[in-house]
């Protein structure tokens, strides 16, 4: 190869040169574009990592906690549901535990006559204020406070608007504060509730969701010391498993799910097609980057092909002629894989500072740097192919043919 | 000593199904040391038959030695090799690398053979000096005339210190001082380096230059031409 006689060295000569003191604009446009290559390559990512990291974080601040301890099969509740707590909240790394008691119930809003079917969940404020966000998620109104009776919390999308063409789902017409609503339970008991808050997560789910306390639930129902589920908070996103492992260590005799294992049915599919979009994006984007390399090569080569034949003839290899170009090529593939990593970092802080606001919350896109990584693989591989070709071609030439030019 | 031998070289080019014979059969010697300038009519085969001599053409039958190596033989990586180390070249057009100044034109034959860039760029320097343009070094080469041009293309061709240098029509562009100045470098690197120098020319005025003439017309030598007529063989 290159390195026998005169070798990189020469090719590193002449490629220094070149870039020195060739053509400025070409240059620029070349690292431009390759730049522009990695912004496309990477943008949709960026997004859909932050759309995944969104949903995550709603799952994990409304809906599951790190863990979510569920009745083993065929059982509908989980017994002790108040001990249960009370040791989970006594394992090391537990920053809450809340008991959730779910049932079936029918919602009225007694000044239109709509009505939705839900679950009522029950819950003791205190606790669940330790594991989830509801209680600053609230956009009116208040939060529920333990022993409140004949209290309702209610999701913004539940409750709706006055005009149902504005409603994303099917909702009550539009209760506010203050307003009743009637709720039917499964034994037979209809209730008539104020409404005390409404909350806004801005996941669809979440926000077609009502809550009362777990006094009030009792009193209805006479559930006794059982839960549904519940939803403990660990340290951090990422410790979950190690929670759900300390926590089975401890004979927790319920399963004893993650975040991710609850979710991932959710969102699995829908990460999965826009993944596929990614890729077939960063296929286009990796042959659009490769046309422009081999053109501006090609270009760049034919321009100096009477160059290339004095150098043959005055004895310089042909590797070292080819290595000449890669340099080049590999100077204006890193100067622009770096500019299109600052345009990426650039476009990030600006959608940080200006957040675009998707239907399930405002997202901060994320810079998915394994993503990047490949991207750069990439980049560089399909740079050097297509510089590669033009210039073995060029150099193959006889010489006479092409001192000609 | 015989520096270049050549014998019954043809090339034949293909121009879509006809043939056409630049070489017929070709046969001669240089001598060590020997300024030896080929003439002959335009479409006569003396660049072909230049172009064979220095490698830069493959012929298509005859062999070649140059300085006791018989090239014919060479892969196309080995006649690389051997142009870099024994080999230098002047061409009609200067054939300088334009995004390199003219001391980095002059050392690129250098560097390539593995020296240390410091010791190329001081030789390139002392051979640069000795054709007149020390105070040109850092210029590009479109900043200089026609005849500082070639000059350069000749310090090119002996840094290394090459054993043969060719030159084809190394005055075409150049105005009559400026040949001269040329021509005279040519005479003084002949004499004082003992180098031995092929020069394709067409002026009758440059013979004076020359030790020898071989002239060819038609792809044939004079003395073969004249053999192949049927005529008494003139004296070399």
């Amino acid at each position: 190869m290159a390195s026998e006689q005169g070798g990189w060295r020469v090719s590193l000569y002449l490629a220094a040169r070149a870039i020195h003191r060739g053509n400025r604009s070409t240059l620029l446009l070349t690292i431009l574009i390759i730049a522009l290559v990695m912004v496309l390559m990477n943008f949709l990512g960026m997004i859909i990592s932050g759309v995944v990291t969104l949903y995550n974080d709603q799952m994990i601040d409304y809906q599951y906690g790190h863990v979510t301890i569920e009745p083993r099969d065929k059982e509908t509740a989980i017994a002790g549901a108040s001990a249960l707590v009370k040791r989970l909240k006594q394992i090391p790394g537990v920053k809450g535990v809340t008991a959730h008691s779910a049932t079936a119930v029918t919602i009225t809003n007694p000044r239109n006559g709509k009505f939705q079917s839900k679950s009522l969940v029950a819950f003791d404020p205190g606790d669940e204020a330790e594991v989830t966000k509801y209680p600053d998620a609230i956009i009116d109104g208040d939060y529920l406070t333990k022993g409140d009776t004949d209290q309702i919390l209610i999701g913004s999308l539940l409750a709706g608007n006055d005009d149902e063409a504005q409603d994303k789902l099917p909702s009550l017409g539009g209760i506010k504060v203050g307003d009743r609503v009637e709720v039917a339970y499964s034994n037979g008991v209809v209730k008539t509730y104020r409404v005390k808050g409404i909350y806004e997560s801005l996941g669809a789910l979440i926000d077609s969701g009502a809550f009362v306390t777990q006094e009030e639930m009792e009193s209805i129902m006479h559930q006794g010391d059982t839960a549904t589920e519940i939803l403990v908070r660990g340290p951090s996103t990422a410790g979950a498993t190690d929670l759900k492992y300390t926590i089975m260590e401890y004979g927790v005799a319920a399963k004893v799910k993650t975040w991710g294992e609850k979710g991932k049915g959710i969102l699995g599919d829908a990460v999965s097609s826009l993944n596929l979009v990614k890729n077939i994006m960063t296929v286009v984007s990796l042959i659009v980057a490769s046309v422009v390399v081999f053109i501006v090569t090609y270009i760049n080569i034919i321009n100096r092909k009477k160059q290339i034949g004095i150098l043959k003839a005055i004895g310089v290899r042909k590797q070292v002629i080819v290595g000449s170009y890669l340099l080049q090529v590999l100077f204006q593939c890193a100067c622009g894989i770096l500019t299109g990593i600052v345009m990426l970092n650039g476009i990030s802080l600006i959608l940080s500072m200006y957040k675009i606001r998707f239907p399930m919350g405002y997202l901060t896109p994320e810079i998915e740097y394994g993503s990047v990584a490949i991207s750069i693989g990439l980049l560089f591989l399909v740079s050097l192919f297509s510089a590669f070709v033009p210039a073995r071609q060029v150099t193959n030439e006889e010489i006479l043919d092409a001192m000609r030019g | 000593m015989t520096m270049i031998e050549v014998n019954d070289l043809k090339k034949i080019y293909a121009m879509g199904a006809v043939e056409v014979a630049a070489l017929k059969g070709v046969s001669l010697r240089i001598a060590r040391g020997e300024f030896v300038g080929i003439m002959g009519p335009s479409g006569s085969g003396k660049s072909t038959l230049l172009h064979q001599l220095g490698l830069l053409d493959t012929p298509s039958a005859g062999t070649i030695r140059l300085d006791g190596t018989d090239v014919s033989r060479l892969s196309d990586e080995e006649r690389t090799k051997f142009r870099l180390m024994h080999l230098g070249y002047v061409f009609q057009d200067y054939a300088l690398v334009s995004e390199l100044t003219v001391k980095e034109n002059v050392a690129i034959p250098a560097i390539m053979q593995d020296r240390p860039i410091e010791e190329c760029y001081a030789d390139a320097v002392r051979v640069l000096e000795n054709v007149g343009l020390a105070q040109r070094l850092d210029h590009l080469v479109h900043e200089l005339s026609g005849g500082e041009q070639q000059r350069v293309s000749i310090a090119r061709a002996l840094v290394n210190r090459p054993a043969i240098i060719f030159a084809d029509e190394p005055c075409a562009n150049l105005d009559t001082e400026n040949s001269k100045v040329v021509l005279d470098l040519f005479r003084d690197v002949n004499r004082d380096l003992g180098q031995t120098v092929v020069m394709v020319s067409h002026e009758p005025w440059h013979m004076e230059y020359f030790d020898r003439i071989v002239f060819i017309r038609d792809g044939l030598l004079d003395t073969e031409r004249m053999e192949h007529e049927g005529r008494p063989k003139r004296a070399a």
